[in-house]
């Protein structure tokens, strides 16, 4: 018996101490949304009090909280961020999708070297492209609009998709779709029909990625959005105005930042790990 | 049912030959089989045949068709594969329907062909389970079934048999043997196994590195290859092989040169080769214990003696090497101090490993 607890007890001391480090942070942000400007400032921070929903209010402009001057109004910015996160991962997911399939089964001349493009997309700092994309996008008139900002975010996301779905189109036996092909049936058909099903945890898993990278998706936004398009993360680090910090609200936005991305990684929590490696584990290529 | 006809065929992945200009037909209702290590072009040359893979330049034709770049949908061709040969979603009746559903048949003409399978592959009792639960040799079974239903116009098999065990892949070659038979279906198949490909084959044909080395019957291959490589690679146990000197009345075998003495004709066409070095091949069993005053024998070093089965083999070493042959099921443990060699049975090869005829 306690030859069994004895190893686990510091793995379970090492894990309980990355669990405050990490979830830490995230309990202090919950509670503080909460909370009144009193409350908020008590040492140390208490644990019980009365939830105060004005920073709530004031981020969905609610009531009459919405009618001070500090009020950010996020509805709009959260709107956007769904819109083009959505979209974005949409788009790159079936891009990305098609990619892999082809650099999964043909050896077309040049496929390498476009995994590696595809690839280095993803290294580039966007700082470093991001004078270019201003220019250009002020040229084509994509500054500031929801369609620029995801064909951003699609640019960002379309190399990843490709790796990851390419991984699991390769741990698909290209019998699969050999034998539909010398049995009458169209490649299309094949594809669509017998392979989409089969790396649907795949997709799911790719989608994961490519929306968390859209929503926290800020260098670009930052530069390419400063009106209309603003997206949630932009609007709440620009949430420090003149007459002070709001931190309820501040607090409470990042709530609302958080909760979507937690709900989808707690969808595809099955396919993550699948993600990660390039959909090389749990199948093996037969 | 079609002959196939393979004519300059060639296919190159980069700068590489996966099949090396090769021309070959198959007739009606023969039963090929292409045999080969891997990498020499088989398959290649079967997915050629099946339109999964594009001929770099040369031609198929199916009958009078061309088929060389058309889809394989088109192409009326039945493949069975190696490992995955069913859909696993699918129940055994609905792969074996799967073919018949892309032609878009009618419910009553899909059930008239199932019951036909049925009858012919005996699958009464597997035809509602999904592939998941059955033996591979069953899965193999159905995998034919559905290859079969479809009547086409050749039948590629992709060592359909090399992931069954054994015992149960006998069976299979037998039954196989007979459908084909029976179905007269023009069958392509592919095997690394050279008997495999013996039990089988109305012709082998054997490749190396994209190029045929020689077609024909399992016993024109077996009695007459045309290559040190055919000779090697066909028969089993294998061809005793050594390095030979070309004497005045016979050969001088290995570095020890152990003489043998030739008929006249084998030295006529040694004379005539003009060599003065070779290597010479004869199979375990066509070495077998020498009678006293034998001019065509080797003596018998550290032998081991064997027996597989009611055959007895009998392992020696010869100038280095390890050589085998047959000793009679009825012989006493003594064993031979010399072995014969039987002179009609030699091969004699040149230093690069090609044949020398002896007429």
């Amino acid at each position: 018996m306690s030859l069994h607890r004895q190893p686990i007890l510091i793995p379970a001391i090492v894990i309980g101490i990355y669990m405050i480090y990490a979830c830490g942070p995230l309990l202090w942000l919950v509670l503080s949304s909460l909370k009144d400007r009193q409350e908020l400032f008590s040492w140390p921070p208490s644990l019980f009090f009365t939830p105060d929903l004005s920073g709530y209010r004031m981020v969905f402009g609610i009531g009459e909280a919405a009618e001070t001057a500090t009020a950010l109004g996020l509805t709009d910015a959260l709107i956007n961020s769904v819109v083009i996160s959505v979209s974005g991962t949409v788009l790159a997911v079936a891009f990305g999708t098609l990619a892999g399939y082809a650099c999964s089964r043909f050896a077309f001349p040049g496929r390498d070297d476009f995994m590696f493009f595809a690839l280095s997309t993803r290294m580039i700092p966007p700082v470093a492209v991001l004078v270019f994309y201003h220019v250009m996008f002020s040229r084509l008139g994509l500054s500031d609009t929801r369609t620029g900002l995801i064909l951003v975010v699609t640019f960002i996301n379309l190399g990843l998709a490709t790796w990851i779905m390419k991984g699991f189109f390769d741990g698909v036996p290209e019998e699969i779709e050999n034998i539909a092909l010398v049995n009458g049936y169209t490649r299309l058909y094949a594809f669509w029909n017998l392979v989409l099903p089969m790396v649907r945890g795949g997709i799911a898993a790719t989608a994961g990625f490519c929306f968390i990278f859209a929503w926290n998706e800020f260098a670009f936004s930052t530069i390419l959005a400063t009106t209309q398009a603003k997206t949630l993360p932009v609007k709440i680090s620009s949430a420090t105005g003149a007459t002070g910090i709001e931190w309820a609200q501040i607090c409470a936005a990042g709530v609302v930042l958080v909760i979507p991305v937690a709900i989808f990684f707690w969808l595809i929590r099955k396919y993550l790990l699948m993600g990660m490696t390039f959909g090389v584990l749990g199948r093996s290529r037969t | 049912m079609a002959r196939v006809a393979l004519d300059h065929l060639s296919v190159r992945f980069g700068t590489v030959a996966a099949v090396d200009d090769i021309s070959i037909a198959f007739e009606q209702g023969e039963f090929i089989v292409l045999l080969g290590p891997s990498g020499c072009g088989k398959t290649t040359t079967l997915r050629c045949i099946a339109g999964l893979e594009q001929p770099t330049s040369g031609q198929i034709f199916f009958d009078q068709d061309e088929v060389s770049h058309l889809p394989p949908r088109v192409r009326q061709v039945a493949m069975v594969f190696q490992f995955v040969s069913l859909y696993p979603h699918l129940r055994v009746r609905d792969n074996i329907a799967f073919p018949l559903r892309a032609r878009g048949e009618g419910r009553a003409e899909i059930e008239r062909k199932i019951a036909w399978m049925t009858k012919i592959f005996d699958l009464g009792d597997i035809l509602h389970r999904r592939p998941g639960t059955l033996p591979p040799g069953a899965r193999q079974k159905a995998a034919l079934a559905r290859a079969v239903v479809r009547e086409p116009r050749v039948l590629l098999l992709d060592e359909p048999l090399s992931a069954i065990d054994e015992q149960f892949r006998e069976e299979m070659r037998w039954e196989l043997r007979h459908l084909q038979k029976e179905l007269g279906m023009t069958t392509v198949h592919v095997t690394h196994d050279q008997r495999e490909a013996m039990s089988l084959a109305d012709r082998v044909v054997l490749m190396r590195a994209g190029k045929i080395v020689q077609a024909g019957t399992p016993r024109e291959l077996f009695d007459d290859p045309v290559d040190e490589f055919a000779a090697h690679f066909i028969g089993s146990p294998s061809v005793n092989l050594i390095d030979a000197a070309f004497t005045e009345d016979g050969v001088a075998l290995g570095e020890a040169g152990v003489p043998i003495r030739l008929p006249e004709r084998h030295l006529e066409a040694l004379r005539r080769s003009g060599l003065r070095r070779g290597r010479i091949g004869i199979r375990p069993h066509s070495l077998t214990p020498a009678s006293q005053g034998d001019h065509a024998a080797v003596p018998v070093e550290r032998p081991i003696a064997y027996s597989v089965g009611r055959e007895r083999f009998l392992d020696f070493e010869l100038s280095g090497q390890v050589w085998r042959g047959v000793l009679p099921a009825d012989a006493g443990i003594s064993l031979p101090e010399r072995m014969h060699l039987d002179p009609a049975r030699i091969f004699y090869f040149t230093p690069e490993g090609v044949r020398l005829p002896v007429a």
